[in-house]
């Protein structure tokens, strides 16, 4: 009888060890199984030597026809979130892009990538980037004939890739650069049971957030990024903005299929105090002006502006820590 | 004599190796029969089973509101494909037409399903947001009529409200035809009395109305998305795949069974033929050494006409 109670005693607290510190971290796991936005992994599982010499690419001018733009160009991380702070793109030889660069922290967890959810997967976008006439307005050879007469890529990409630097070696580093790019916030700890990781304003927001339906479609792990959705679900967003372009067919314009007109993949939330101008036509310059029209076209109701101010304060819970940033900036400036 | 002998012996030697050569051909042939690839190439198929039941299971769980987030959907989404792409590979070592017009099949389907499963996130999200909205806006113009001067018209408004909030609720549970006309009442109902509203109260009980319609359109709309994808019979066409490649294996491993048959016969006939030739060369030597004894007898003891008569010169 002792020793069964003893056993028993034992299980308990491995099974209470295991629940408490699933993770190394202190995890409640109620807000994990009935939150319907679930918090980041506190670190990602790529290669560091593949993701040092992703980073390194991801500033490369090189790509770029006339060497004067990298990704990192449209896709900057202190204080703009891995997006950019232009209206649309701008790429090599200053040609203005159709649509804002979208964040590229946290892509991992999308359903698919660009506006469009045009790319399956980051090689196909970094394919698709090189050759745009609206980024890098280039091509593998001439791009890999650059990058070879740099000795110390040669070097590591000998000493990291069987093929050596090569069309899909390229993509794979600066694919699993961008899959390492996954910034845990305030909001995060909170679920994962820190109370007071967020003020009560801040909770008080994510209450409206999820009571005026924004969760519907700002969910996951992502707080969006898993689903499309159309763009003026309860209002007609395009015919009100006016001079509808191509890019504004959105899906349309991946899968020709007429029901994806004007459908777009839902950006996540995270970083999002960081990424103005917001939508994929850069048209609102605040997070306050993107909540509007959120309110008006998606929502299709209003609502006081006390509570539309909570929601922001909710948002800006999402942000990644200033310092990580500046590490991810650091790491990708430490290239040429 | 000597050179006869020699190529003779050539010629055995030659047909013994041309004989264990076919053996050994046929006892490779005979082993080509990999069950671990099968067992692999059938915990595959069971792999995409079980992921694509979660996919419906998945999608059936955010219909009725049990999931909360599209994660698993959408990891779904990216692992089927993945999977069958990894199947289509191990394939390849066993080539079968059937097998490979299922597979088509089956890209198709998963195509079609993740298309279907995409509108259906889309259109549930416009459907949970408008029943969300419902208590909320019941509530805002509860308020709002309170500042209304009339009792009476306060009275028949507020149930004219109420009653299309309960309609549509009633509607949302049980989607079927006379609800949506019970719904459609109660909406008429309400724009008969926003003639007595103020503009404000009028602006709220629009917008209820365009939510109201939203619902009824999109609630008939989902159930029939989810029985579509429900539909979609990748699972049957899984089993399909795995009877066709049972199928294929059955045939070869007649086959297997025809050519270890074959193998053995032909072992068989093969130790058989070694035996009589070990069986000849054995007596030809000792055919040999007897014509050796009797001649070194011969020229030991014989006479000289002897000798002369068997040939033997020497002495």
């Amino acid at each position: 009888m002792k020793k069964m109670v003893q056993q028993s005693r034992y299980l308990t607290a491995i099974l209470a060890t295991t629940i408490v510190t699933a993770g190394g971290v202190p995890l409640n796991l109620s807000a994990q199984i009935t939150e319907p936005i679930r918090p980041l992994p506190l670190e990602h599982k790529q290669d560091p030597k593949k993701v040092a010499l992703g980073a390194r690419l991801f500033g490369d001018v090189r790509f770029a026809k006339n060497n004067d733009v990298s990704c990192m160009s449209c896709h900057k991380f202190v204080g703009e979130g891995g997006a950019n702070s232009t209206q649309l793109s701008i790429g090599t030889g200053g040609v203005v892009g159709l649509v804002n660069s979208p964040s590229v922290l946290n892509t991992d967890l999308h359903i698919a990538l660009l506006w469009n959810g045009g790319a399956a997967t980051f090689e196909d976008v970094v394919n698709r980037v090189v050759k745009s006439p609206t980024a890098f307005n280039s091509n593998w050879p001439d791009v890999l004939q650059k990058l070879r007469k740099d000795e110390a890529y040669r070097n590591e990409f000998a000493a990291i890739y069987n093929d050596g630097l090569s069309e899909s070696s390229v993509a794979d580093a600066l694919a699993v650069f961008q899959r390492s790019l996954l910034t845990p916030s305030r909001f995060d700890s909170y679920l994962r049971g820190d109370n007071n990781a967020i003020s009560s304003d801040e909770k008080k927001g994510y209450a409206k957030f999820k009571s005026y339906g924004c969760i519907a479609c700002h969910q996951g792990m992502g707080v969006g990024g898993n689903m499309y959705q159309q763009f003026g679900v309860l209002g007609n967003y395009f015919s009100d903005r006016g001079n509808i372009s191509k890019a504004d067919f959105g899906r349309f314009n991946a899968t020709n299929d007429p029901t994806d007109k004007f459908v777009f993949k839902v950006p996540s939330l995270r970083n999002v105090e960081y990424t103005a101008p917001y939508f994929h036509d850069g048209t609102a310059k605040t997070l306050h002006n993107a909540v509007d029209v959120m309110f008006k076209y998606q929502l299709g109701r209003t609502a006081p502006s006390d509570d539309k101010e909570l929601i922001v304060k909710f948002l800006k819970t999402l942000s990644a820590d200033p310092s990580q940033l500046k590490r991810i900036e650091a790491m990708v400036k430490g290239g040429k | 004599m000597k050179q006869h002998t020699y190529f003779k012996a050539i010629a055995v030697f030659a047909l013994m190796l041309a004989a264990l050569a076919g053996f050994a051909y046929l006892f490779k042939q005979s082993l080509g029969n990999d069950s671990g690839e099968q067992e692999h190439l059938q915990s595959s198929i069971y792999n995409l089973k079980q992921v694509d039941a979660n996919w419906t299971a998945e999608v059936l769980k955010s219909y009725v509101g049990i999931s909360k987030d599209y994660d698993a959907l959408s990891k779904s989404s990216r692992h089927l494909p993945q999977l069958l792409s990894n199947l289509s590979v191990d394939l390849l070592a066993h080539p079968n037409k059937e097998a490979d017009n299922t597979r088509s099949e089956l890209n198709r389907m998963i195509k079609e399903k993740e298309q279907l499963i995409e509108k259906f996130k889309r259109r549930n999200a416009v459907l949970k947001n408008s029943l969300r909205y419902l208590p909320t806006a019941q509530a805002e113009m509860t308020a709002a009529m309170s500042n209304e001067s009339m009792v009476r018209t306060k009275q028949i408004n507020r149930q004219a409200v109420d009653q299309l909030v309960a309609a549509v609720l009633h509607y949302n549970l049980f989607p079927e035809e006379i609800m949506a006309a019970n719904v459609r009442m109660q909406i008429d109902n309400v724009r008969n009395v926003i003639r007595a509203m103020s503009p404000a109260l009028s602006d709220k009980t629009n917008n209820l109305i365009r939510h109201v319609e939203v619902i009824l359109n999109e609630r008939t709309d989902l159930a029939a998305l989810v029985a579509k994808i429900n539909d979609i019979g990748i699972s049957s066409k899984l089993d399909a795949l795995s009877l066709a490649i049972d199928k294929t294996r059955s045939i070869e491993l007649d086959l297997h069974a025809e050519r270890r048959n074959i193998t053995m016969l032909y072992g068989t006939t093969v130790l058989f033929m070694f035996i009589a030739i070990i069986i000849w060369t054995t007596r030809r030597i000792v055919r040999l050494n007897e014509v050796s004894y009797n001649a070194r007898a011969l020229a030991r003891n014989g006479t000289q006409a002897d000798r002369k008569r068997y040939g033997i010169t020497s002495d």
